[in-house]
């Protein structure tokens, strides 16, 4: 029987095109350049209206109105002449250009007026192709920090107990992005050390620049696929981390980034003591009550693990995961990242790795079917169940109906809290 | 291929759709903001081609592939085969695939040659999605009977009214299909298909059948008239009712039709009791206040705010005694300003406008108007804050009389001023 599986949709079916662009998005002062066919203008700030309400991006997205005629007498001027106009209007920072595979196989000149542009325009002309048939949103998301890195001086010499964080998916201007990077900054802080900058995470490209002043570069999970890049492009020492979500999780991160950067191990140890007091008496509170509830989780694959180590610390029982990253999805992946960040399994959940949306689904509900799952974690392609009685927790991309104008973060040991808070309140019905 | 997607996906579970080309491509159209996220299984699938598919010249079998395992879990519902730029650069045929499999399974498979190669205005969009409905789809069967209660003397069909979203879910139409059922079944007329944006499939399908057939401008949706005439209706163009006297002028035409005056036979109509009264209390609110409009921005593929240049709405917002400007997205050219003249004047217009080249620069333009209510697509909203003016979405003004109190309510919820009032300054341009 034929298998359907290969074409049904996926939660994200993003290639690079979209990742690229959200990197422009938490770039300010970089614009992208489309140069594309009319329906890639809808693959970009189509998907972030609803997700960021602080921040518009239709403003950095730019197309050269390709078409079947600029195809067959070749697109490369009408490049240039756009591209030199709208820097006149816009006057950017960077200047990323992108294609897409339609005009990659119809048009040759490409590469030759990005070179020119190079010339022409005062500033960093990147160009970055996107065909539709591979790549993923991460991927797309971390070629742009790798180009943002080269564009930065590392030459001087880095300043002592200062680090730099790369592959932060910065994907809207919200205050939980804000509690985010304040909270791993706080962490760092706790280690003595000074945060030089995130790649990438909302600043413009003048003050990333700080970055050059970091020793260590901590490589955040979607960025470790470049993490032997950033090193060669930086000259800096590199360290790969999970997610610092729960307190294991966490404690986990700071021991690792600790390590990497010389910090004495009991100087880590007396940081995280401290937090633990703090934060571990309030949870302690709820935990008894969480116990034995049943959540799904429904996130790429490093937010899965992290999320799901700390469900599992909690007591609550996480009987599926489906792990939404696509091709990048992977279990083994899962199982060792949430073990790293001392997920306790009772039973090992049921893990679907990339699955069609439809899939996914069928088998949430199957099991919810089987017992009830009254809590799930995931994005706003899971807010179906609300009918069904089933509370989303959305985290991540896409939060459609989940905002922040108040800081709340997920990362760290305040993030772990805020995440009990969501828990108590999507088991509560009381927001 | 966006914009059939944009209609497709606000009618989960009634028609199997396959975008023939890279997997990317059905990133094209928003499932964020369509009724098919809510929606347990999605009927949108994707040859999702590969390198080795296109180097190859294999596009077509991978095609085939698909629409056979489709037709292995989903026989029942007609399948619709969209194609991209891809699949046209190199000449993929996937008419030929879709032909060859509906002879082999006995499905309806239809092919559409959706690239984007060649830009489409939304309207010509909607008009070619309208076409094929009902050339494809809709197959003419008269409604039973008892579908109107009375003996009707003429059945319409209304396309491009629809207004409202209907979300997948809530199961009803928008409330202007109900108004219109009750006004019209006054009129002896009896609405058939009430169809746009939004409408589930089964209403689309009625299309075919009816004697009279109102759309929003027949310049507009010339290929949905001529389908239309092709099945026997007489096909009239009426302007969107938005406002009173739009409504009247709207309903006295299809009363015409049926060979009535309208006058007495809308004494009673609660809903426009309602609105002449909620009218006139906003007038003494908005009167005079400095309401800037703008168009050539939006892209939702709703043709009530397609028709009319995108102007449609503006006479409700002129009754409610706002003075109005039009600010345009158009590069500032001559041909553009003979165009939106001859609009205008088509229209009775006389409005002033201005032009601005992108929705980045549109800011100033309204902080120099000295306006107080902006009228825009909802992603300018940025642009209205920076300008510190109060903002109602573009489409906050749904069809009919009972529109009118749905968009006093939009407005006055925008011109709510207290907060603004009281912490206005710290908010207003940054």
């Amino acid at each position: 029987m034929p298998d359907l599986a290969p074409f049904e949709l996926r939660e994200l079916d993003h290639t690079d095109l979209f990742g690229i662009f959200l990197a422009v998005h938490a770039l300010p002062g970089s614009v992208l350049l489309l140069h594309t066919t009319v329906g890639c203008k809808f693959k970009t700030q189509l998907h972030l209206v609803e997700h960021d309400w602080f921040r518009p991006s239709h403003d950095r997205r730019l197309w050269t109105g390709v078409d079947d005629a600029r195809l067959i007498q070749g697109s490369g001027e009408r490049l240039l002449e756009f591209a030199t106009t709208w820097y006149e209007r816009r006057k950017p920072d960077v200047f990323l250009v992108t294609t897409n595979t339609a005009v990659e196989l119809s048009a040759f000149d490409v590469d030759a007026a990005v070179q020119t542009l190079r010339g022409r325009l005062p500033c960093p002309v990147v160009l970055l192709k996107a065909p539709g048939y591979e790549g993923s949103l991460h991927r797309g998301y971390r070629r742009v920090v790798a180009e943002v890195a080269r564009l930065i001086d590392w030459s001087p010499a880095p300043e002592a107990g200062t680090v730099g964080i790369a592959g932060y998916l910065f994907d809207r201007y919200e205050m939980d992005h804000a509690a985010n990077l304040s909270e791993l900054r706080r962490l760092l802080g706790l280690l003595g050390l000074r945060t030089g900058g995130v790649l990438l995470g909302g600043e413009e490209l003048a003050r990333l620049r700080q970055v050059a002043s970091a020793g260590t570069i901590v490589t955040l999970p979607h960025a470790h696929a470049i993490e032997r890049e950033l090193a060669t492009i930086t000259g800096r020492r590199t360290v790969a981390t999970d997610l610092p979500i729960g307190f294991a999780g966490t404690s986990a991160f700071l021991r690792r980034v600790a390590a990497a950067t010389g910090v004495a191990p009991e100087r880590v140890e007396a940081a995280i003591d401290r937090e633990l007091a703090r934060a571990a008496p309030p949870v302690a509170r709820v935990a008894d009550r969480l116990r034995g509830l049943r959540v799904a989780v429904a996130l790429d694959t490093p937010m899965a693990a992290a999320v799901t180590a700390w469900l599992t610390e909690l007591g609550v029982t996480v009987p599926i995961v489906c792990l939404t990253d696509g091709e990048e999805a992977g279990e083994a992946a899962f199982l060792a990242a949430a073990e790293r960040m001392g997920a306790a399994f009772r039973e090992r959940p049921v893990v679907l790795a990339g699955a069609s949306r439809n899939r996914a689904l069928a088998a949430m509900r199957q099991e919810a079917a089987r017992r009830p799952i009254p809590v799930v974690v995931g994005s706003s392609f899971h807010q179906l169940h609300i009918w069904g009685g089933w509370v989303v927790v959305e985290i991540g991309y896409p939060s459609i109906e989940k905002h922040w104008p108040y800081p709340m973060p997920w990362l760290g040991f305040n993030g772990a809290v805020a995440l009990v808070q969501r828990l108590c309140d999507a088991v509560g019905h009381a927001f | 291929m966006t914009g059939f997607m944009a209609q497709f996906a606000e009618m989960p579970g009634a028609v199997t759709v396959v975008v023939f080309g890279e997997r990317d491509c059905v990133n094209a159209f928003s499932r964020q903001n369509a009724s098919l996220r809510f929606e347990p299984r999605w009927d949108v699938y994707t040859a999702a081609l590969r390198e080795s598919d296109v180097v190859a010249g294999a596009a077509e079998a991978r095609l085939d592939e698909c629409l056979r395992a489709i037709a292995a879990e989903l026989p029942s519902q007609p399948v619709v085969v969209l194609s991209t730029c891809l699949t046209q650069v190199i000449g993929a045929d996937a008419a030929a695939v879709c032909g060859r499999v509906a002879a082999d399974t006995g499905m309806t498979i239809v092919a559409i040659d959706t690239s984007g190669l060649t830009p489409r205005s939304q309207a010509e969009i909607d008009d070619w999605f309208a076409e094929t409905v009902v050339d494809r789809f809709a197959d003419g069967t008269p409604p039973p009977p008892e579908t109107w209660e009375f003996a009707p003397v003429v059945i319409v069909n209304l396309f491009g009214y629809f207004g409202e979203r209907r979300r997948s879910g809530q199961g009803d139409m928008p409330p202007f299909a109900y108004e219109a059922r009750d006004v019209l079944k006054r009129l002896h007329i009896g609405l058939n298909g009430f169809v746009g944006l939004g409408a589930p499939f089964e209403e689309w399908r009625r299309l075919a059948f009816g004697h009279l057939a109102a759309i929003p401008e027949r310049a507009l949706f010339p290929r949905l008239a001529a389908a239309l005439e092709r099945k026997g209706q007489r096909v009239i163009e009426l302007p969107p009712p938005k406002g009173i006297a739009a409504t009247d002028a709207f309903f006295a035409r299809l009363a015409a039709e049926a060979g009535f005056d309208l006058q007495p036979h809308i004494e009673g109509v609660e809903a426009r009791t309602a609105a002449l009264n909620v009218a006139e209390a906003a007038r003494s609110r908005f009167a005079g206040r400095r309401l800037v409009y703008g168009i050539g921005s939006h892209h939702n593929f709703r043709e009530d705010q397609l028709a009319w240049e995108g102007l449609a709405d503006l006479p409700l917002l002129r009754e409610l005694g706002f003075d109005v400007e039009v600010v345009i997205q158009e590069r500032d050219t001559p041909e553009a300003h003979a165009r939106i003249r001859r609009n205008l004047t088509a229209l009775g217009l006389d409005v002033s406008y201005r032009l601005f080249y992108e929705p980045a620069v549109l800011a100033p333009s309204i902080r120099d108007g000295g306006f107080e209510f902006a009228y825009l697509a909802d992603f300018l909203a940025e642009q209205a804050r920076q300008a510190g003016v109060r903002m109602v979405n573009l489409g906050s003004v749904p069809p009919g009389y009972g529109g009118v109190e749905r968009a006093v309510e939009a407005i006055d919820a925008a011109a709510e001023t207290v907060f603004r009032e009281r912490y206005g300054r710290y908010v207003e341009g940054r």
